[in-house]
């Protein structure tokens, strides 16, 4: 059975570094922007053409608010409180969620003692991955022993590249226009509240919960 | 507008493509959202033996970010592109970052977000 390939520690530092640098990068490094975006609008204003500044700073404020709020309901998904549920059940309900048929959930049933609204958002968050950017879903499998769990998805398509594993779990970082760049961010974060871990390797992505 | 090179920018932030737009009034700006579009555009001036003067880079864009962006310049464009000189923009100017765009030979310089006009006016100088 499959175990974590690093440590707990290494996992919540690896996530700890990669939040500091989206924070760093996409929301303090954005204010730059729009401090001297509003010091050109407040010069348009007085010469009576502000009408493109003013657009162009509500879409740049808009997605800064965006982005705020996307980091702080990853923030909340550890008020829920762990209640023991059926981890197919949960999966068929992200199944739902994401577009994907409820009988492609493969796998016993399994008890565990999870944040089931938490763990449904990051499956169904990382099936949308696998149909939007890996041409659709190929598998999603449960597998479990007496100390881990794993839910595995695997996409239709090449699979994410091995250089860009990394960077795919960084917040607000996507290589797909249009994406926001959260979903598999997200997907760790629920990992790590459960002391699990979120792994991505040739056969595609594994959200792994210990049993204890 | 003048009849001089154009400047190219390759940022999906919408907010710095419009400062240097208006930053740079009497230049010919043209921005791409991304590394991969940013290419492909530069590969177009090099077939026409038109050069930009110079291409500012994020290094944080979807489809192709700044390294990936940098890894294809180098190695397809710039001994095609020599008079074009090549920035590389961040927000957050980490070591690190800096480090591995020293390695380049195509980057003239690393320079932090947003660009400052007195700053700007002595790249292009």
């Amino acid at each position: 059975m499959r175990r974590p390939r690093e440590p707990l520690q290494v996992r919540l530092a690896g996530e700890l570094a990669d939040l500091l640098a989206a924070i760093s990068h996409d929301v303090v490094g954005s204010t730059g922007g729009l401090r001297v975006l509003s010091e050109l609008l407040a010069e348009d204003v007085a010469a009576g053409d502000a009408e493109e500044s003013a657009a162009v700073l509500v879409r740049g404020v808009r997605t800064l608010d965006d982005r705020v709020g996307a980091l702080r309901a990853m923030h909340r998904l550890a008020e829920e409180s762990p209640a023991e549920v059926d981890l197919r059940h949960v999966a068929r309900e992200a199944a739902g969620d994401a577009g994907v048929p409820h009988d492609r959930v493969e796998g016993p049933a399994t008890l565990a003692c999870v944040r089931s609204d938490a763990l449904r958002a990051a499956i169904a968050a990382i099936l949308v991955n696998a149909q939007t950017h890996g041409e659709g879903v190929r598998a999603l499998v449960l597998q479990a022993d007496d100390e881990w769990m794993w839910v595995h998805v695997g996409d239709r398509g090449a699979g994410i590249a091995a250089a860009r594993r990394a960077a795919v779990l960084r917040p607000f970082t996507t290589y797909r226009e249009g994406g926001d760049g959260n979903g598999l961010a997200l997907a760790r974060r629920v990992a790590h509240l459960h002391e699990g871990a979120l792994e991505i390797d040739d056969d595609g992505v594994w959200l792994g919960l210990p049993r204890a | 507008m003048p009849d001089r090179p154009p400047i190219v920018i390759i940022d999906d932030d919408e907010i710095i493509a419009f400062l240097f737009r208006r930053r740079l009034p009497q230049r010919e700006t043209v921005t791409y959202r991304d590394g991969r579009a940013g290419l492909e555009a530069l590969h177009g001036h090099a077939d026409r033996s038109e050069p930009p003067q110079a291409v500012f880079v994020d290094l944080h864009m979807p489809v192709m970010d700044g390294f990936d962006f940098l890894d294809r310049y180098q190695a397809e464009l710039f001994a095609r592109l020599k008079e074009t000189r090549v920035f590389v923009m961040t927000s957050s100017p980490r070591d690190h970052d800096r480090d591995r765009c020293s390695r380049y030979e195509c980057v003239d310089e690393f320079i932090v977000k947003p660009v400052k006009t007195d700053v700007l006016q002595r790249l292009l100088d």
